[in-house]
């Protein structure tokens, strides 16, 4: 029935668990069937509210977020997976003058790419100026595209999926409306929304989203009949025909007028030569190497700072830019002031020059793009909403200024001692180094930094830690032998006593009888001379042996392992010594009755044995004083006698004292033994015991040995006195 | 009894041992296979029509494919991401449009090591034969020859032109170039190349620049060959901006600004079969999957497309976007 009782506890436990993880499924089942739509709100521009990038650059502007990309296909994405029939609407407003933006909904798989997510889509193109609606799953199926020429600027953008009709709404700033509305026989069910560019840069304000219902369609449609998707894979017709070209050609004159060069440009590396008695207005191109919180513009030949007195619009990294202002010199760099910026270009290449933080402090690479690493010291908070990395290598220490206005990444997750690698423009302003430091790196966003190595592993925390853990192991192994030690020593001791016991109840019962026999037989024989005779030996010879058994089953009884029962059995043997003789015995003990580790009591009691035999056998002595002291760390047994004493002589000691010693040593006991006429014989053990055990005390021996072999007897013997009447 | 009663629980237990067996099957039971498709980049006119020639493989032949590309043409660290993670999620095979011939060597043998059949498109890595890899290229040679004819064709033989977009980086623009200038050697001795400017980072604004400095420097030019899409785009706005719309003829490569060839600002664009080059490509991991030797070269005829055959049946499904049933790829 125990056994039945036992086995039913995990079966009842796994069932507890069964049972919880069932609660917690449907708890997450029901709150996920409780979201499918999202509630009427407007959506906050704070892109650490949810918003999730899938490549670009994103950043919140004033009520506004903005994708300062012109890759292809960026997208920020934002709510819950499972809503299913809801509305978007945004203003929506391009930056680039040819791409297109827009809203996406019920988007699921979302990856960084061009097309790779699942969803519907509708927005503005100005390539061609047109609003589109359509489908990515990986690929790109349009629905509807409309002409809609007048649509610069900001436009207002509704995007409503409900079942399987998908509906978009475009109004401009004149109130100029249209509407595309198709029905998709396959519609993706769920998703979450979002912002998605594609080859331009964008602006988004104004977000707000709501439950979507069919009367929401009906209103929102207009009486407009849906086009319905075809999916069976064909090729529209040539849109390219003569009278749709200018929509084409249009945007593109647009952009070539646009990005036209500025044939006088001049190269920034003559504009360091430049004295500030020369200086006037310079035009420049060149590359974005950093657009925050200053903006550097580097071509092959040199960099500039450029200062500008208002906004400058979405200038980003990679933009190639062209620039004019007038133009002065700070100590190390060329700077444009009051400049008017123009982005020609996105996404071109900058390769940053290799150097080292010690090369970097000269302040000659000041303003140029560069590549360095070091270790990183520690982070804090900067203005701006960047952050300031300490950075040490190469004996100098710098700052590294990360913009966190791209919500792309984070460099929050950088731990203190990691060896980074970060690119960057070098800058030796006061207002990034505080004067403390010789150079501090603008580092453009936290892309821009690698961490080539993990903290080192073994902090001295960490060695601490592991040090600890190895001694608390050492001290389990310890205790763990020292028990082993004692079990297997209470065993000897039980078999031993076992013997005893068995000698006792055989031997030593049948030479009493044996005994008995024979003093009958001598007694019935007493006539019988010669018979008489050799009953008394025979009887002699039994009692002997019986004195023998008893003998051994005394030597072989473990009956000491504590203070009281030593010094007691200790006078136990005075007293016997003593028989019929006029020694004075006193026995003292002192202590508290713990035990005393096995063979130390052993050994305290065969030297005080030995000690007390030499006292009564040997010096005559009229007082005998046995007193064993038990502290907390140590046994201490003196025999004092007031006999005639011996003479000590450390080279030919007697055979008892040469055991006494051996037997001191085996448990790293400290013996010492002084003699004198006046004041007789004194024996003094010390002997180790607590925390010490037997395998350590023997470990302590042996390293005695090993060093210095003259210490194998551990005793001390104080020949200040010239006696000798010890047993030898 | 006794042995039927020994019996017993064996056999339920080979029973029980049967049935998780066939479960196991059942869940290892793997769906179609899936080929990583990864071009330059996705969205422009020459990749969509490229996609559409292999989804349209696959779908026929019970393939999925995984498509994608980083969202710029030149971010080569992206797009060895994309073609990493065919390792990481076993796909069986990848068909790869690399940025560069020279960076791709290592990432391509770290596939072929792993037995996984690449295809490469559109141009040639120079690797040791492995059975499988394989590349199916546009027949660049065919290209350049269909350039200098044209230039051939339209200056009558003689006149002075400028050769933009030369990129070392990757071998196939290398090839086009080499075979323009190699007939137009041999089939027109009267028509010199001004001037041969690199174009090595795909990026429009640094072709624009070298494709003003060559109109203001070398006012003389009858003609521009631009090699590269970007190259073409460049041309293009440094021609408008230089006021030289129509005295310069523009011939450029790989289909991405095309409505120009209908107002006449370009004279027309050597582009590729795209299609085709999915379609073979496909074709090549299919054959790989079932232990099917493939030819290691497979090259794919370009077309010359003009104003006159712009709008041609067989012109279209080269350069426009398609409808597809994308979710089912």
């Amino acid at each position: 029935m125990s056994a039945l009782r036992l086995s039913r506890k995990p079966v009842v436990a796994a069932l507890a668990v069964l049972l919880a993880a069932a609660l917690l499924g449907w708890w997450g089942f029901a709150r996920r069937t409780h979201a499918q739509t999202p509630q009427f709100s407007a959506i906050s521009t704070d892109l650490s509210q949810g918003w999730i990038p899938f490549g670009g650059a994103w950043r919140s502007g004033p009520q506004s977020i903005i994708g300062d990309s012109e890759d292809r296909g960026p997208k920020l994405m934002n709510g819950s997976p499972d809503w299913k029939n809801y509305f978007v609407e945004a203003d929506v407003r391009l930056l680039g003058i040819y791409g297109d933006a827009g809203i996406i909904v019920r988007s699921t798989g979302e990856e960084e790419g061009v097309d790779s997510y699942h969803g519907y889509f509708a927005g503005v193109r100005n390539m061609d100026n047109s609003f589109l609606l359509g489908r990515a799953d990986y690929g790109w199926n349009l629905f509807i595209a409309k002409s809609v020429p007048n649509f610069a600027g900001w436009y207002h953008l509704k995007l409503l999926a409900y079942q399987c009709s998908i509906a978009a709404e475009i109004t401009n700033a004149a109130g100029l409306k249209e509407i595309s509305y198709a029905n998709d026989p396959h519609c993706l069910t769920q998703g979450r929304f979002g912002f998605k560019s594609y080859e331009t840069s964008a602006e988004w304000k104004n977000v707000r989203i709501g439950p979507a219902a069919q009367a929401d369609l009906l209103r929102f449609t207009e009486g407009l009949a849906p086009v319905t998707v075809n999916y069976d894979s064909h090729v529209p017709e040539s849109d390219y025909s003569t009278s749709a070209l200018d929509q084409y050609i249009d945007p593109l004159r647009r952009e070539a007028e646009e990005h036209k060069f500025q044939l006088r440009t001049q190269p920034i590396g003559t504009l360091g030569l430049i004295h500030s008695a020369d200086s006037g207005q310079a035009t420049i191109r060149g590359i974005v190497t950093i657009a925050h919180p200053v903006l550097y513009v580097q071509d092959p030949t040199g960099t500039i700072l450029i200062k500008t007195d208002s906004s400058i619009g979405p200038v980003r990294v990679g933009d190639e830019v062209e620039a004019q202002g007038v133009l002065s010199n700070d100590d190390l760099s060329p700077v444009l002031d009051h400049a008017t910026v123009q982005l020609l270009w996105p996404n071109s290449q900058i390769l940053p020059i290799v150097v080292t933080p010690f090369e970097l402090a000269s302040g000659r690479n000041s303003g140029r793009f560069v590549e360095t690493d070091g270790i990183l010291l520690s982070q804090s908070a900067a203005p701006n909403r960047s952050l300031a990395l300490r950075i040490e290598n190469d004996s100098q220490e710098f700052y590294a200024i990360v913009s966190n206005d791209d919500a792309t990444t984070s460099a929050a997750h950088l731990q203190p001692g990691s060896r980074l690698r970060l690119r960057g423009v070098a800058s030796s302003d006061p207002a990034f180094t505080n004067n403390l430091v010789p150079f501090a790196i603008l580092v453009p966003s936290p892309a821009n930094i690698q961490v080539i190595g993990p903290p080192p592993r073994w902090t001295p925390m960490h060695i601490a830690l592991v040090t600890g853990i190895l001694l608390l192991l050492a001290g389990a192994l310890h205790l763990l032998l020292s028990h082993i030690q004692r079990w297997r020593h209470e065993a000897i001791l039980r078999e031993r006593e076992r013997i005893a016991l068995e000698i006792h109840d055989t031997l030593a019962q049948s030479f009493a009888g044996i005994a008995f026999q024979l003093q009958a037989m001598r007694s019935d024989a007493v006539a019988n001379r010669p018979i008489r005779e050799q009953l008394e030996i025979a009887l002699n010879m039994v009692r002997r042996s019986h004195k023998e058994a008893k003998q051994s089953i005394k030597s072989i009884e473990p009956a000491i392992d504590n203070g009281p029962s030593i010094a007691e059995s200790l006078r136990q043997v005075a007293e016997q010594l003593n028989a019929g003789q006029s020694l004075a015995i006193h026995s003292t003990s002192q202590g508290p009755a713990r035990r005393i580790p096995q063979a130390v009591a052993e050994t305290i009691f065969r030297i005080g044995q030995e000690a007390i035999f030499n006292s009564a056998r040997h010096s005559g002595a009229t007082t005998l004083d046995i007193n064993l002291d038990v502290q907390r760390n140590t046994a201490q047994l003196v025999i004092k006698d007031n006999g005639t004493g011996f003479i000590v002589d450390t080279d030919h000691y007697g055979f008892g004292l040469r055991g006494m010693s051996r037997r001191a040593a085996s448990v790293a006991a400290h013996l010492e033994v002084s003699s004198s006429p006046q004041t007789g014989t004194t024996v003094v053990l010390s002997a180790p015991i607590g925390q010490i055990s037997v395998l350590s005390q023997r470990s302590i021996r042996w390293f005695r040995q090993f060093s210095d072999p003259e210490a194998d007897t551990n005793g001390k013997f104080n020949n200040s006195d010239q006696h000798s009447h010890i047993d030898r | 009894m006794n042995s039927h009663s020994t019996c017993r629980p064996a056999a339920a237990g080979f029973a029980y041992l049967l049935a998780f067996v066939s479960l196991l099957a059942v869940g290892c039971h793997r769906g179609p296979q899936t080929i990583a498709v990864i071009p330059r980049t996705c969205g422009t006119r020459l990749w969509e029509p490229f996609h559409l020639g292999a989804a349209t493989t696959a779908r026929e032949n019970g393939l999925h494919i995984y498509w994608n590309a980083p969202t710029q043409e030149n971010d080569v660290e992206k797009q060895i991401g994309f073609a990493r993670l065919t390792l990481e999620r076993h796909y069986s095979g990848i068909v790869i449009a690399p940025d560069e011939s020279l960076v791709f060597r290592t990432p391509v043998q770290r596939l072929l090591e792993g037995h996984i059949p690449v295809v490469v498109v559109d141009d040639n890595l120079g690797l040791p034969y492995d059975p499988n890899l394989s590349y199916v290229l546009n027949d660049e040679v065919a290209g350049g020859q269909l350039a200098a004819r044209r230039v051939t064709a339209l200056l009558h033989g003689k006149g002075s032109i400028a050769l933009l977009g030369i990129n070392p980086k990757l071998q196939s623009i290398a090839t086009r170039e080499r075979s323009f200038e190699e007939t137009l050697d041999r089939e027109a001795p009267g028509i010199r190349i001004a001037a041969s400017e690199f174009g090595d980072d795909l990026s429009v604004p640094h072709e624009q620049q070298i494709a003003e400095d060559v109109l203001q420097s070398s006012p003389r030019i009858d003609a521009i060959v631009a090699l590269s899409g970007s190259a073409t785009r460049g041309a293009y706005y440094a021609k408008i901006d230089s006021g030289k719309a129509s005295q310069v003829l523009l011939i450029g490569f790989d289909q991405d600004l095309l409505p120009p060839i209908r107002s006449g600002e370009i004279d027309s664009v050597v582009i590729q079969n795209s299609p085709e080059i999915g379609h073979r490509a496909i074709e090549n991991i299919l054959s790989r999957l079932k232990h099917n030797p493939v030819p290691q070269v497979v090259s794919v005829q370009p077309f010359l497309l003009t104003r006159e055959n712009l709008d041609s049946p067989w012109a279209s499904p080269m350069w426009q976007n398609a409808q597809f049933p994308w979710s089912e790829q």
